[in-house]
């Protein structure tokens, strides 16, 4: 007798494959791998909250954000690649604005990746002076200690640059949220993991920030992604836990 | 386990593997008239025999790299003997042989070509006739028909599995075994690459040649696999037969972990 072979019913079956129910609903399904392309388009916003604390960097986050936003209308001013469509004039706009003290620390929160990165989207925010304070194995240990915890989309660093993210996206009016969803109870992210509604607020955050970098590859062939990782393997080689 | 123990054990396992395939030799029905079915189950069985002993001859072969090549192996020689015992047994041996006929003279056919593209080498011509005189005393060349995309008996291995009631060893052991022997993704990520621990390089995999110990686990399987097959042939002929092989491993594993073979890099 025949057994009887019924494994993956939920799936189904177009020829010889079988589609996940998830894919079969969503016929234009877009992967947005977290590591890949989230981490460096936001890498931004997590150096500013590392070097200079959460709140002081959803703040300067904003003092960027809200003048380039006034040259780029189209365009939500959170990820590296919006701002290198930004032109030198604009530049020098976004730049006349962010000033003094907010100036130096931006400045002094983006200098590693400004010069360890040549292709950095927010160079222009960085001063000659910060440029010029080579310090090649300072950078690279600040920013080997960065990275990790943004690997983890759930971890509070990784929440956090993405909140920030979505915190342009409201305050230049680019996003909008129904009073019923957990999107609007935005504010409760700073509570993140430690309350419920915080943990729905960060699930919210990253729907959002997703189609956000998303919607990005459809305009732009995701220069700087690859190019701040394919510079990392210029900047340091492969290793393995337990190797010398 | 000391090396003379351990040279002990293996030409005892070796020997118990002999013995259990010469029981099942002799009493496996015979007609020397129509002798497609004795001579493709008893060579099927002399294979599965082949392999077991070669694994047990090679501790260091006894590894995720190279062990599930024979268990592969080995699953297939049953899930085909299976098929072929199941009904219409003098047909499908039948197909068996005329399979593999048509696939030397597909070989050969390939050989020739060479030949005559690269130029004659004495030592290929001498290859191409020994195995057309092979072909030959069997079937006249231009007699033998070549299937050059299709399966032994025109299903797939799967359904010969299913109708045979081997669906949990397809299941369990031919197909995942297939990705070593393939070398498919979901071996090769596993045994050959690594993460990269470089935070700066998003997480990707870098290659490896890990040094794996041996397990007599793997030894395990393909007797399992030996096992069943014997079962399948004691089971065609009618007849009952200890299984020596089996005996002889369960006994190492009695005897404390001093006599068990002990693991060996590879």
């Amino acid at each position: 007798m025949k057994r009887q072979r019924r494994v993956l019913e939920d799936h189904k079956q177009v020829g010889k494959k079988l589609i996940p129910p998830f894919l079969d609903a969503f016929q234009n399904f877009h992967e947005v791998p977290h590591v890949k392309l989230v981490v460096p388009e936001f890498i931004w916003l997590a150096a500013l909250n590392n070097v200079l604390g959460a709140h002081e960097g959803a703040r300067l986050c904003l003092e960027v954000a809200r003048p380039a936003a006034l040259c780029d209308s189209q365009s939500i001013l959170a990820t590296c690649t919006s701002y290198s469509k930004l032109t030198p004039e604009n530049w020098s706009r976004v730049v006349r604005s962010v000033r003094g003290l907010d100036r130096e620390k931006v400045s002094l929160a983006l200098s590693p990746i400004a010069r360890l990165y040549p292709d950095f989207p927010l160079r222009p925010l960085v001063t000659e002076s910060d440029l010029t304070k080579v310090n090649d194995e300072a950078d690279l240990l600040w920013i080997m200690e960065l990275l990790p915890n943004l690997y983890d989309k759930t971890s509070v660093e990784s929440v956090g640059m993405m909140a920030n993210a979505t915190y342009i996206a409201f305050v230049t009016d680019k996003l909008k949220a129904s009073t019923d969803t957990s999107l609007a109870q935005f504010p409760e992210v700073e509570k993140y993991p430690d309350t419920e509604m915080s943990v729905r607020v960060a699930a919210a955050i990253r729907c959002f920030t997703n189609s956000l970098v998303g919607g990005l590859s459809e305009e732009a062939p995701r220069h700087w992604p690859r190019s701040f990782w394919n510079r990392g393997l210029e900047l340091s080689s492969c290793f393995m836990e337990g190797e010398e | 386990m000391s090396e003379p123990m351990l040279r002990a054990f293996i030409e005892r396992f070796c020997i118990a593997v002999r013995l259990d395939c010469s029981h099942r030799f002799e009493d496996f029905p015979m007609d020397a008239f129509n002798s497609d079915l004795d001579e493709v189950s008893r060579g099927l069985l002399a294979r599965q025999g082949s392999l077991l002993i070669e694994l047990a001859r090679n501790p260091g072969a006894l590894n995720g790299h190279v062990a599930p090549l024979f268990h592969r192996a080995m699953a297939e020689v049953h899930i085909t003997l299976s098929y072929i015992l199941k009904e219409d047994q003098q047909n499908r041996a039948r197909a068996f042989v005329l399979a593999g006929l048509s696939e030397e003279k597909l070989q050969i056919a390939h050989l020739e070509r060479r030949v005559r593209e690269s130029g004659e080498s004495d030592q290929v011509s001498l290859l191409i006739e020994q195995r057309k005189q092979w072909l030959a005393s069997q079937r006249f060349e231009h007699l033998t028909i070549v299937n050059a995309g299709g399966s032994t008996f025109g299903v797939s291995t799967r359904d010969m599995a299913m109708e045979s009631d081997c669906a949990d060893l397809y299941d369990f052991n031919f197909t995942p075994f297939s990705a070593c022997v393939h070398s498919m993704w979901h071996h090769v990520a596993r045994y050959n690459l690594a993460r990269c621990d470089n935070p700066l390089h998003s997480g990707h995999r870098i290659p490896i040649l890990p040094e794996l110990e041996s397990g007599v686990h793997e030894l395990w399987v393909a007797t399992n696999t030996f096992s069943d097959t014997l079962t399948l042939m004691d089971t065609f002929a009618k007849s009952v037969h200890p299984f020596a092989t089996r005996d002889c491993l369960n006994s190492a594993k009695d005897e404390g972990p001093e006599s068990k073979p002990a693991p060996v890099s590879g």
